[in-house]
């Protein structure tokens, strides 16, 4: 019997530590294997220790918070990481499992402990997430770089395209504009790389939205195809739209997006298709009335090279087409599918593909969309705008301020401006500091603001000027870099009145010049800005209030209060750092400032009501204002209610 | 925003009054299950998950709301506006009892009695104040943390269940017993760990009972003494228990713990 060990030997020498406490954690049992590790004989441990008691004060607490819980609840752990103390004081890092065993009327009876050692693994684990981290690191540090260096390049490339323009509008030879027109349309396809990079980059970041409107899929789709339509008759390829009779086209989608992945996959049908035919297909998968849902797949087929199989997985990872020479033969960045996927991704559907070589290839996708009642056909808004203003002309002597960092920016403006506004009425300010001072020496009737500046961008710029006039509002229009709602939004959020995406044209900046300062509208403009801030329009409040003298008081009276109590309140609250109840108050506030007519403290309290971070500088800052605002007011009331 | 999905509330019990549970840090909503029994004869029982805890709304989690206790004391406060309660008794345990306390200094209206569970104003020792623990304590209790959550956030989960294409497997794990979301739960532990609320104390008016363990590492009696001179209308009651979770190991004392106080 020699071959079998005894179970106690087997229990000591077990390759693994083993014990068993009472409930209250003291150890009662204890093998060899557990006490060599640690260093200690038995007699100092069995029916003395606290097994809780030999591991480091971090295990403990986390033994009291998060283990016990887990004990209570499912009578067991697993692979708990824990360092053991042993008795010189290294330690000793350990897995340790747990079972509880109960008895008959749930009380504990006994705890078993199996530990087994996990030093090197330890060392090796936590050396992997180091690296972990480093590459997290590394990563954003790349997509970092690539959205600064994107910006970079298009700066250059906006006074490319601005110019090549304006140059097109001069009169040139036949051979000029050819070549001319070269410059332009590869100007053109550098832009839409960058702009490729920057979406990538954005998506990478977790930072892209969507931005979901109403729209007409018909019109997308009819728009998306449109930009293929001369590519595919210089090529003899057929188009065809295949739509169903009763589709349901009002739905609830980001446009810009959906056109974009169409745009791209329509793109890429007309570059790697040399016959035949290039076909777009939407069809309908289910609608769900109750939940007033569509379920939509979007086919795109062309009779192309088509993909290999093995090709077929890669064409949808970042800078990767077929193979690298595509790249050279057909151009292009290999974003274009990785960032349509991304893209989808965020719609919660993906891209896929059917395709066989030279025979063609359909990319298609399926899109769960709410749907809307039909639209009335709006025309695109900025035509139709712009016709209305053609009528009206720009005051030669109108005064203009550019404010922009870049030097090529500066002059391309300066040379549209050109003819239509007198040289010496055009200023130029390189910074937010400069173009403030030049606005308060040269009181320009327009300002051009680019948005991307050191220092005070043009955002804190326009909410500088803002804070400095007293009796107009000057238009300011924003130069922004591209076309997205966000951006767009932004600006108007920060007291811009309009915006041109560069690169700008010369036709975009006179039709801005006519509609705000153009001379039919500037009477208007006149009338609407007499009045200037609106402190308190008692008119205003009589109108929402009636005629009940009484109730004037009744309600005034009370505004007076809760504005002191209001600013009481934030006080304290600016002291506690209290945010969330900093816009809880300055909600209030607002409602209030709305209601008895005080425009002006009301815009202040939307202004405190915005701050997302709690920046102590600028949330003083309003706060002051809203004192002074209310010192203002108060006077003011007092003097209706005594009447 | 949908303040009772954000905090997975959940509301059970036949009765009118409305008593609320508040769990402690590393757990969840789950740590009452031996005691609500008792008590849904009687009151309305409502429960919730702080934000990162449990069924929670992961994403609403903002580390600047959640900067100090006031974030989670404002959850409250929305919870209970929400379902427009007054005069309500709160049973908070741990870190909890601080955020409720901090919410009835806000709200005072809300709150009709609170009970406390193992509360400390202060873990870490000062000079003329024992908390229990040094700083150093708290950083190797995150690194316990930082070795024992590395599977448990929901971006690795699915790989270390080695079944990406079984998401019903991952969910299953996810929905066991008080998960949390790994890099919110150090936050968590940082803001609990190395707060301060001892001046907040004086400024509890509501008629509170403090809930000691006999013995509890966390909170000390010392501690839980300290708490009960600084809140004027406090009472002090020791039970029969061991550790920091009394409403888990000994269920039958907190309750009856519980049931003096409230039928008072």
């Amino acid at each position: 019997m020699n071959s079998f060990e005894s179970l106690d030997e087997l229990y000591d020498y077990a390759p693994c530590g083993l014990i068993t406490s009472l409930a209250d954690n003291k150890i009662i049992k204890v093998n060899n294997t557990f006490l060599e590790w640690l260093g200690y004989e038995k007699d100092e441990i069995e029916n003395k220790a606290e097994w809780t008691n030999l591991i480091t004060m971090g295990g403990k607490i986390f033994h009291q918070t998060h283990l016990l819980p887990l004990f209570h609840s499912e009578d067991f752990i697993q692979e708990i990481n824990l360092d053991f103390l042993k008795k010189n004081g290294e330690k000793l890092p350990a897995l340790v499992n747990i079972k509880v065993k109960r008895e008959k009327d749930r009380s504990v009876s006994y705890l078993r402990l199996a530990v087994f050692q996990f030093g090197q693994r330890k060392s090796y684990e936590s050396e992997i997430l180091k690296m972990k981290e480093q590459a997290q690191l590394a990563n954003n540090a790349k997509s970092e770089f690539l959205t600064s260096m994107s910006h970079e390049i298009r700066t250059p490339l906006n006074g490319i395209i601005g110019f090549a323009d304006l140059l097109m509008k001069t009169n040139l030879d036949s051979l000029q504009l050819k070549y001319l027109s070269i410059v332009n349309k590869s100007a053109n396809s550098l832009l839409e790389l960058v702009n490729d990079l920057l979406d990538f980059s954005k998506i990478e970041a977790g930072k892209l939205e969507l931005f979901f409107e109403k729209v007409d899929l018909y019109e997308i789709i009819e728009h998306a195809t449109d930009l293929i339509r001369y590519k595919a008759m210089e090529k003899k390829i057929e188009i065809n739209i295949i739509i169903p009779e009763n589709f349901h086209r009002h739905v609830l989608i980001d446009p810009l997006r959906l056109r974009q992945i169409l745009i791209n996959l329509l793109g890429n049908a007309i570059k790697f298709t040399s016959k035949g035919k290039i076909e777009i297909e939407v069809k309908t998968e289910n609608i769900n009335y109750k939940k007033r849902e569509v379920e939509l797949t979007f086919f795109v087929r062309d009779t192309g090279i088509g993909i290999s199989p093995e090709n077929q997985k890669k064409i949808f990872e970042a800078f990767s087409q077929a193979d690298s020479s595509t790249t050279r033969k057909y151009g292009g960045t290999g974003l274009g599918l990785s960032i349509s996927n991304k893209l989808l991704g965020l719609m919660n559907s993906k891209l896929e593909l059917e395709s066989e070589l030279e025979k063609g290839s359909i990319f298609y996708f399926t899109l769960i969309l709410k749907m809307t009642e039909d639209l009335v056909k709006i025309e695109n808004p900025n035509t139709n705008e712009e016709a209305n203003y053609q009528s009206i002309i720009i005051p030669k002597d109108s005064k203009i301020l550019i404010v922009d960092d870049d030097e090529i920016n500066i002059f391309l403006a300066k040379s549209i401006l050109a003819g239509t506004i007198l040289e010496n009425n055009i200023f130029i300010a390189t910074n937010g500091k400069e173009a403030l001072s030049e606005f308060i020496k040269n009181k320009p009737d327009i300002i051009f603001m680019d948005i991307q500046m050191p220092e005070m961008n043009g955002y804190e710029t326009t909410t500088a000027i803002r804070e400095t006039e007293k009796d107009k509002r000057i238009p300011i229009i924003a130069l922004t870099a591209g076309t997205i709602q966000e951006d767009i939004d932004k600006c108007f959020e920060a007291g811009m009145d309009d915006y041109a995406s560069k690169p700008i044209t010369k036709d975009r900046i006179e039709f801005l010049l006519r509609k705000w300062i153009g001379e039919a509208s500037s009477a208007l403009n006149q009338l609407n800005t007499t009045s200037g801030i609106e402190h308190f329009n008692f008119k205003e409040f009589k109108n929402r209030f009636g005629a009940d003298k009484a109730f004037h008081l009744k309600v005034l009276s009370t505004a007076n209060e809760s504005f002191a109590a209001s600013l009481k309140e934030l006080t304290l609250l600016l002291g506690n750092r209290d945010l969330p109840s900093i816009h809880r108050c300055a909600h209030k506030m607002k409602g209030s400032a709305f209601t008895i007519g005080c425009k002006h403290l009301a815009d202040l309290a939307i202004e405190l009501e915005k701050q997302k971070e709690f920046k102590e500088e600028i949330l003083l800052n309003i706060f002051r204002k809203i004192k002074q605002e209310i010192a203002l007011i108060e006077p003011l009331i007092q003097i209706e209610i005594n009447q | 925003m949908d303040v009772l999905k954000r905090n997975n509330v959940t509301i059970q019990g036949n009765g009118k009054e409305v008593m609320l549970f508040a769990h402690g840090y590393g757990c969840d909503q789950n740590m009452w299950r031996f005691i609500t029994p008792a008590f849904e004869n009687e009151f309305k029982v409502i429960l919730f998950d702080h934000v990162g805890s449990g069924k929670s709304d992961w994403s609403s989690y903002k580390k600047q709301k959640y900067e100090n206790l006031l974030g989670y004391a404002d959850d409250i406060i929305e919870i209970c506006e929400t379902l427009d309660l007054k005069k309500i008794i709160l049973v908070a345990h741990s870190v909890s009892a601080m955020i409720g306390m901090l919410a009835a200094i806000k709200s005072p209206k809300i709150f009709k009695q609170i009970i406390m569970i193992g509360p400390s104003p202060r873990y870490i020792n000062d000079e003329n104040y024992f908390g229990g623990f040094s700083e150093k304590d708290i950083l190797e209790m995150v690194d316990t943390l930082d070795s024992n959550y590395l599977g448990w956030s929901s971006a690795i989960t699915p790989i270390i269940m080695d079944n990406p294409d079984k998401p019903e497997l991952t969910e299953e794990l996810k929905n066991s017993f008080c998960r949390h979301d790994p890099e919110i739960a150090k936050h968590f532990a940082r803001v609990t760990f190395t707060g301060d609320n001892r001046k907040d104390l004086a400024y509890l008016q509501i008629p509170t009972l403090i809930i000691q363990s006999k013995k509890d590492l966390i909170a000390s009696i010392q501690v839980g003494e300290y708490v009960h001179q600084h809140i004027s209308n406090s009472e002090f009651l020791i039970i029969e228990a061991n550790g920091h979770c009394p409403h888990m190991s000994h269920p039958e004392e907190t309750i009856n713990a519980i049931k003096r106080y409230v039928s008072k």
